[in-house]
């Protein structure tokens, strides 16, 4: 009996978990729409923000649970909660309070450069709802276990962030980006949604634990015939997945919409959704593991892993084209977009290794690649403020930095945050003592013992070739000289930089310098969910 | 011959004397707005795509058919609410809720009128705070 007390247990704390995230959505929607409620929206932001941590704290909880180990199904078997879900949860959450944290202090400077500019600050109601919106489709993503749920938590987050893309109507770049984004966005939903029909076609299944248990049978020799239209089927569903996250053949839209649409946008773009899906992809590949089946094909009797070669082939394009073309760059978001492109390239290889070492360092280079890229945005925004919040751009653009030259002889205007942002990109492009090499280290490690020498001497070739395009940013924040004496703004008293934004700064630059010193915490937390995810 | 035989033949046929007793019978005058291809809302746009319409128009259209589309999902609980039962029936009430609150939200960000200055068209994205 003690057993349902904690499969009670489970699934009443999951569903405490969705409905604070619920209630702050209806909360938050009476809030923005009633025209008598007279809150503004920074006050609604810090809401959802709490939110989000309480959120965080209750699906921490959940993870005190005995029975979670091996993972509880709830809501009918829709979602199955597992400890690896749980913690995933914990950390989107967290990273979505932070995210929602860095505002232009509202002075009235600032708020005079809103009215005549259109978007000095982020003052719109619908920010948080939609955070929230999207934050709940993740967190319901990481813990599905049916086609149907996958689906549906899918197309909720993603029409959130479509909203989001394109939060900044006035503006014609968010507004074509967003467009894109939205366009490409539905073809992988397509894909997504054929792959699944495909599977339920012939199998007659949705239950992700039934389709892998009737996989495990045997090896499929034929494509048209028996299971082969289902393992075409399950290929289309991650096709459509690596869509979503722009892994290489997939990619061309992400440098397209991270550049148009502004920043705080950009943020949550290039983050949020890379770490729910990534974990689906994780979650898929266990349950086959744990099953026995594989997406395998015999040909001519020689067995074909079309899962591993998918994710590998993947994994290489993505390594390559993040780096050489993110080369040419001029543009500092597309910059960023590329590299994000090589950081997937690097978290598809660890994937596909699937040994236990590698899923360790998979979810590592994702709590890495989360932390140092939420924290470069964050001091691309602060630039932003800095320098055009009581100026304005001329060109449109509000106060988003825009090429790598607005930032040049930042680090003489403002020491700190350039020493920052350097940092982060020594972090990213994997220079030792800092955080992003250990992940790389793990990565190629993890690979190397189980013998995929070509993709990581890959991996290693392109990881220097990117240092040059991050050194090359940080050579223009050091030693160029920018107009920085002819821009007033930066001598005028006026507040730019709110409490709340420099500290969050502050605290992730320390979490990414000083990891190397208490590197238990996150470590071991990696490695017990990858053996989770093993040995239950 | 069986019922669905007998419906096969008889709808073609009915459509066919109903279509031929039209063209046959009705009086036939046409003038230009007559013989336009029929858009509502707004007249049909020829060559040149770059005529003026009118967005709110779109926005309560789409709107409209949102809502429509989900009261559609009030049919079905209607006729199986026997099998269902109380379970049902609160999750159709929980449904309903959230559809409310939607309507809520669109009533209040003014998305319904239609030239009105309150419309959520005009309003600027950035929030005119009174401090």
């Amino acid at each position: 009996m003690a057993i349902f007390g904690h499969l009670k247990c489970a699934s009443v704390l999951c569903l405490a978990l969705t409905v604070m995230l619920v209630l702050g959505i209806f909360s938050l929607m009476t809030a923005v729409a009633l025209p008598n409620v007279n809150i503004s929206p920074v006050l609604l932001t810090r809401v959802a923000s709490i939110v989000l941590l309480y959120a965080a704290a209750l699906s921490f909880n959940a993870l005190d649970i005995q029975a979670i180990g091996s993972g509880v199904g709830i809501y009918s078997g829709l979602f199955q909660v597992s400890s690896v879900s749980q913690s995933v949860d914990t950390f989107i959450f967290l990273v979505g309070a932070m995210i929602l944290l860095p505002w232009a202090p509202v002075t009235n400077t600032v708020m005079a450069g809103a009215r005549s500019v259109f978007s000095a600050v982020p003052t719109i109601a619908e920010y948080p709802l939609m955070i929230l919106f999207t934050t709940c489709g993740a967190t319901f993503l990481v813990s599905s276990a049916d086609l149907v749920s996958i689906y549906l938590s899918i197309e909720l987050q993603s029409f959130a962030v479509y909203i989001l893309a394109t939060l900044y109507r006035d503006s014609e770049s968010a507004t074509s980006a967003g467009l894109k984004y939205f366009l490409l966005g539905g073809l992988s939903s397509a894909l997504i949604l054929l792959g699944s029909v495909l599977v339920y076609a012939y199998t007659g299944l949705t239950n992700l634990e039934s389709i892998f248990a009737l996989l495990s049978v045997g090896g499929v020799e034929n494509l048209t015939t028996g299971l082969g239209p289902c393992i075409i089927g399950l290929t289309i569903l991650v096709v459509g997945f690596l869509f979503k996250v722009s892994a290489a053949p997939f990619h061309n839209w992400s440098p397209d919409v991270y550049d148009g649409v502004p920043t705080i946008v950009t943020t949550w773009l290039a983050i949020m959704p890379k770490i729910s899906i990534f974990v689906l992809l994780l979650e898929l590949q266990s349950g086959f593991g744990f099953t026995g089946a594989s997406l395998s094909l015999l040909v001519n009797g020689v067995p074909f892993d079309v899962w591993k070669n998918l994710l590998l082939i993947s994994s290489l394009l993505s390594l390559i084209i993040g780096t050489v073309v993110g080369l040419a760059q001029y543009r500092i978001k597309r910059l960023f977009a590329y590299s994000t492109i090589s950081h997937v390239g690097f978290l598809l290889l660890a994937l596909a290794v699937n040994s236990e070492e590698s899923i360790e360092s998979f979810l590592f280079y994702i709590v890495q690649y989360s932390i140092t890229n939420l924290n470069a945005f964050l001091i691309l925004l602060a630039f932003g403020y800095m320098l055009y919040s009581s100026v304005g751009r001329k060109d449109g653009y509000g106060t988003d930095v825009q090429f790598i030259s607005d930032i040049a002889g930042q680090f003489r205007a403002n020491p700190l945050l350039g020493l920052a942002l350097t940092l982060c990109l020594f972090s990213m492009a994997g220079v030792p003592p800092l955080i992003g090499f250990f992940g790389k280290q793990m990565v190629l490690y993890s690979a190397t013992h189980s013998g995929y020498y070509f993709l990581s001497f890959v991996a290693i070739i392109v990881s220097v070739i990117s240092a040059s395009y991050y050194l090359k940013i940080v050579r223009v924040i050091h030693f160029d000289t920018g107009n920085v004496e002819d821009n007033a703004s930066t001598l005028s008293q006026e507040i730019k930089l709110s409490n709340v934004h420099s500290f969050t700064i502050a605290t992730l630059t320390m979490a990414i310098t000083l990891f190397v010193f208490k590197p238990s915490i996150i470590l071991n937390s990696t490695s017990l969910l990858a053996l989770t995810l093993f040995h239950y | 011959m069986n019922a669905i035989t007998i419906l096969f033949i008889f709808v073609p046929v009915l459509t066919v004397i109903l279509l031929m007793t039209n063209v046959l019978l009705a009086a036939h005058r046409p003038d230009t707005e007559k013989v336009t291809a029929y858009e509502c809302g707004f007249s049909p746009i020829y060559g040149q795509t770059r005529a003026p319409f009118s967005i709110q128009y779109y926005l309560v259209g789409i709107l409209f058919l949102i809502f429509d589309l989900e009261i559609l999902l009030l049919y079905p609980i209607a006729v199986t609410l026997y099998n269902v039962s109380i379970y049902g029936f609160w999750i159709a009430i929980i449904f309903f809720t959230v559809l409310t609150l939607g309507f809520v939200y669109e009533l209040g960000k003014g998305a319904l009128y239609f030239t009105d200055q309150r419309s959520a068209i005009n309003r600027t994205t950035i929030a005119q705070d009174e401090s």
